[in-house]
């Protein structure tokens, strides 16, 4: 039924949705709920597109029905995608070193439960859930040394600490991104028109961190 | 894969994304408050935040 153009049909009718709910809406109310209509509305859409893509018979993947792993890969990427989507939020609000930590143990404490909801899945290739683990592992001991400053008062060596512990996050996630297993994905999935499906949220965790 | 399968790891991912929206403004809404009061987490505080990521990052890593 509607062979390839659901995915097109979902788009535009979420489209002109938000459309609707921004002209509809009093400004006051929008402004107010700003971050949340945009990871609400921003996650459903990015989930229904997924979910759209696995039952598609379009020509998404070349004519071709992907085997379970690639949709395992995707199923799995797109989990992280979710969990970092809403990460990163809680670290932007304080003002002192010691509000700020707060907020990024918040942040990490809520990746790692991702990362363990995904373990739990059972979706992942040993060879990726290693990597995770290795991501992990690095960004718990940067967060704990940030700690370790700010308690201190050393509001310099807190910020080095701070920063370190981002980019071993984001390194820890180009290493993904690099990994065989997600090579052989993407030759997998990008045998088609248009961008693999998981490249949207491959790209959303680095520009989170990077704030 | 088909509908079925497919609709149903649909809800899955809805529902994690759903679990992770709630506790992304729980953690947003501590730190606002600790803002708000002007002051900065207890000792206690801090002490409970770390003790909840080192559960889980011992969890993450014996898996």
């Amino acid at each position: 039924m509607l062979k390839g153009y659901r995915t097109l049909i979902f788009n535009v009718v979420a489209l002109v949705a938000a459309a609707c709910g921004y002209t509809a809406l009093p400004e006051e109310t929008i402004a107010q709920y700003t971050d949340a209509i945009i990871l609400v509305g921003g996650g459903m859409i990015t989930v229904g597109n997924i979910v759209l893509r696995m039952i598609t018979t379009g020509p998404v993947f070349a004519g071709k029905k992907p085997d379970s792993t690639t949709l395992h890969g995707i199923a799995a990427l797109a989990l992280i995608g979710i969990g970092l989507m809403t990460a990163g939020c809680a670290s932007r609000f304080g003002e002192t070193d010691l509000q700020k930590m707060a907020g990024i143990e918040k942040d990490f404490t809520l990746l790692q439960e991702q990362i363990l909801t995904l373990f739990d899945s059972g979706v992942l290739p040993d060879e990726a859930k290693s990597y995770v683990k290795k991501l992990e592992a690095a960004a718990y001991q940067a967060k704990e040394k940030a700690w370790e400053a700010a308690l201190a008062g050393d509001s310099m060596k807190t910020a080095a600490a701070i920063s370190l512990a981002k980019s071993a996050v984001a390194e820890g996630l180009s290493y993904i991104k690099q990994s065989n297993w997600l090579q052989s994905l993407k030759s997998k999935a990008t045998a088609s028109t248009g961008p693999p499906p998981f490249a949207l949220v491959a790209r959303v965790p680095l520009t989170v961190l990077e704030d | 894969m088909d509908l079925t399968t497919a609709i149903l790891l649909g809800i899955r991912l809805a529902s994690a994304a759903a679990q992770g929206i709630a506790a992304a403004q729980e953690g947003v809404a501590f730190v606002e408050k600790l803002v708000a009061e002007g002051r900065d987490p207890t000792p206690e505080e801090i002490a409970d935040l770390r003790a909840r990521s080192k559960s889980l990052h011992e969890k993450i890593q014996s898996s």
